[in-house]
């Protein structure tokens, strides 16, 4: 079930040109900065928020690019990882920075007047109604002339209109406004007790027109309202419930998220892929609490894939929330242990060792070798230095494979190393490899058949790798005898190598088994009907 | 009369405003008051202690901290910034007057040798920040900034940006003098 939810991603993202949907946030802060710890990396950013980028100074250290805030942002990380509370982090930096760090300026003798203004105004409003009031009471002065007839003071008097009481109604109306401003300014803006707001989270709330952020936010609300018009449409397909899930989760949409992945569940019928998600979501809305439910679907699919990584990453955590932290030590030992040299997770994996460790009073020494120290060091290299270090591992993996041919795993290592160093010839020949040794393992001739796939994109080579691909085909195809994704690639290494006809034989039946009204099999129509010339 | 008053109410306040604004811009102007000028929360505090490793010695270190005999200056340089190049004149001549501590911030050793042999090395002392650690315990912005530290460790001046011949004259040499005669 896993590979035929897969395959329907694979098929979508290969039949449709790939857009740059998935973008990374415009942010200032980088990825390496961030911490592993999502509660701390939190706190971080909501410090950040408050603290004045000196160099821009009308920035936030949060959203300045600037090299100084690059440093305060490290600086309040690492106090936050010394275990320094909120209030003396911002402290420490205002000892040596001043309150001109604070992006809200505190109370004191220099910004009485500023925090007093709004009270002020509403005074100042205050005594023009006085003024008002009291004018109105006072009769109009006699006239300080006597005048030579009453005809003309008749006349005089006509001319001195408007009558003497707007006046004081103006007067009045204009301290009533000035006042409620005021007062309106105090209570929603200028009380010393509210948060700081800085201009980034100001203008993301006002400004709708502009700005990448905006865009992109435009373009995740998009493509949620286009996953659940898809969800809608077609409930039965899993793929469109994943869609839906993955665009709830970007737009922080918990509960759309939770509901999209259960129905998917129900659909994939507890593919262990589908579970793992769901106990991963899960336990991000239960702010990194392991739940029993989750706990339950970690153990569910670990029983069906005891490698499963998001799962193996789970259970260590729950492991931790119950207090053995040597047993999640070895939980994520073993994750990283099995993990390819290069997988995005291992940082975080390696840096919730490091503090479940620390719980335990084991020393740090005893971890793996891919400590966080050892990654902090890798992210400081320069890029230069840093293939050298693959490079390095890629020769020790490369020598060890030379006396241990037999290892599929390690050829599948040094086939992702290869892919980091960017080098696809090396890491091509690294998979097929892989292939002729791990002949057993059908989520790796899989994943063979996809690099296979990637590499066939280029036209020069695509009958040489068509040919390259009929033994993986062959092999996944001795390991689980009718996968309808296997005739899929068949049919798509058949086109590549120029047998048309094989190609519609393959595909012909491989729509045969998919719903008939499926966006997948429409697709895969359309690509049908282009094999016709 | 009370009429007059109201009447002419807006028209006082907004004179009010007009003239504080002009003293504003006045000030601004003749460079009385200047806007670009940032605070420093040490000023008259003990100076952050630091240790650094020296640039010119590989086995030594260059500590600041509240013990010494004579005031003397610190000023955090790198050779990749350009008013530093501005400033190495008058450091030249201030390193007559007191000694200095230079701070190579955030600069390969190898560069700031270089830019030391090239522009000449006024400094007593030179400690290595790659980093930038001491800059963040100074409070430094950015390149070069200087301070003058008393003789028991109290921070008493600091300039943001380069020391050229007019602030050299108008501030650093009679401060130094005052602080001498003291």
């Amino acid at each position: 079930m896993i590979r035929s939810v897969l395959f329907l991603f694979l098929l979508v993202f290969y039949l449709l040109p790939f857009q740059g949907l998935i973008t990374a946030p415009v942010l200032a802060i980088t990825a390496e900065e961030q911490l592993a710890d999502p509660d701390l990396e939190y706190r971080a950013r909501g410090l950040s928020k408050q603290l004045r980028c000196l160099v821009c100074q009308n920035q936030s250290i949060d959203d300045s690019d600037a090299d100084l805030a690059k440093d305060l942002r490290a600086e309040v990380r690492a106090q936050i990882l010394a275990g320094a509370d909120d209030k003396t982090i911002l402290t420490n930096l205002q000892e040596r920075y001043g309150d001109y760090v604070l992006l809200k300026p505190p109370v004191s003798l220099a910004t009485t007047l500023l925090w007093a203004t709004p009270i002020l105004t509403l005074i100042l409003g205050a005594g023009l109604i006085l003024l008002a009031r009291r004018r109105k009471n006072v009769p109009a002065p006699p006239p300080d002339r006597p005048e030579t007839s009453p005809d003309a003071r008749e006349a005089k008097s006509e001319a001195q209109s408007p009558p003497p009481v707007s006046l004081p109604i103006f007067i009045g109306i204009g301290g009533i406004c000035i006042a409620g401003a005021a007062s309106l300014y105090w209570f929603v803006l200028g009380t010393p007790h509210l948060p700081a707001q800085p201009l980034s989270s100001r203008t993301a709330e006002i400004s709708q027109t502009t700005g990448a952020a905006q865009k992109q936010l435009q373009a995740r609300q998009e493509a949620y309202e286009a996953a659940r018009e898809n969800s809608q449409k077609q409930p039965e397909n899993i793929g469109a419930w994943l869609s839906l899930a993955l665009a709830s989760a970007e737009l922080g949409k918990t509960a759309e998220e939770l509901a999209a992945l259960r129905t998917a569940l129900r659909l994939g019928k507890g593919d262990i892929a589908i579970k793992s998600m769901l106990a991963e979501a899960l336990t991000r809305a239960a702010d990194g609490q392991v739940i029993p439910e989750a706990r339950q679907l970690v153990a569910e699919t670990l029983q069906e894939n005891p490698r499963e990584p998001r799962a193996l990453f789970l259970s260590g955590l729950a492991l931790m929330d119950d207090g053995d932290y040597q047993g999640a030590l070895d939980k994520w030992g073993y994750l990283v242990e099995i993990s390819p040299v290069d997988a995005p997770w291992l940082s975080m994996v390696a840096t919730n060792m490091q503090q479940a460790a620390k719980k335990a009073g084991i020393e740090a020494t005893s971890l793996p070798a891919l400590s966080e120290q050892t990654l902090a060091e890798a992210a400081q290299m320069s890029a230069e230095e840093r293939t050298q270090m693959i490079e390095g591992m890629v020769e020790q993996l490369y020598q060890h494979l030379q006396g241990n041919p037999q290892d599929a795993p390690g050829w599948q290592r040094l086939a992702r190393a290869y892919e980091v160093l960017e080098q696809p010839e090396q890491a091509l020949e690294a998979w097929l490899r892989a292939s002729e040794v791990g002949t057993n393992d059908l989520k790796l001739q899989i994943e063979v058949l996809e690099r296979l796939m990637e590499a066939g994109r280029d036209e020069k080579k695509s009958v040489q790798i068509a040919e390259q691909a009929q033994a993986p085909l062959a092999r996944a195809r001795a390991i689980q005898k009718d996968n309808p994704e296997f005739l899929f690639f068949a049919g798509h290494f058949a086109r590549l190598a120029g047998d048309i006809e094989t190609a519609q034989q393959s595909w012909q039946s491989l729509l045969k088994s998919l719903p008939p009204e499926s966006e997948t099999a429409r697709l895969l129509q359309a690509e049908l009907d282009k094999l016709v010339p | 009369m009370a009429r007059s008053i109201t009447h002419f109410l807006p028209l006082i306040l907004f004179a009010i405003l007009a003239v504080i604004a002009a003293i504003a811009l006045v000030m601004t102007l003749s460079g009385e008051r200047k806007i670009s000028e940032l605070p420093s929360a040490l000023i008259g505090k003990p100076v952050p202690v630091t240790e650094l490793p020296s640039l010119t010695d590989a086995q030594a270190f260059v500590k600041i901290d509240g013990t010494g005999n004579a005031p003397y200056m610190v000023n955090f340089f790198a050779s990749w910034c350009a008013p530093c190049r501005a400033e190495a004149p008058a450091l030249a001549i201030l390193a007559k007057e007191i000694d200095i501590i230079g701070i190579a911030y955030k600069d390969k050793p190898e560069d700031s040798r270089k830019f030391l042999a090239d522009f000449g090395n006024p400094y007593a002392r030179i400690g290595i920040d790659n980093a930038g650690n001491a800059g963040l315990d100074w409070g430094v912005y950015g390149v070069p900034e200087t301070y003058i530290i008393s003789a028991d460790g109290i921070v008493l001046k600091r300039h943001a940006g380069p020391i050229d011949g007019d602030n050299l004259r108008k501030i650093f040499l009679p401060f130094i003098a005052s602080l001498k005669a003291q």
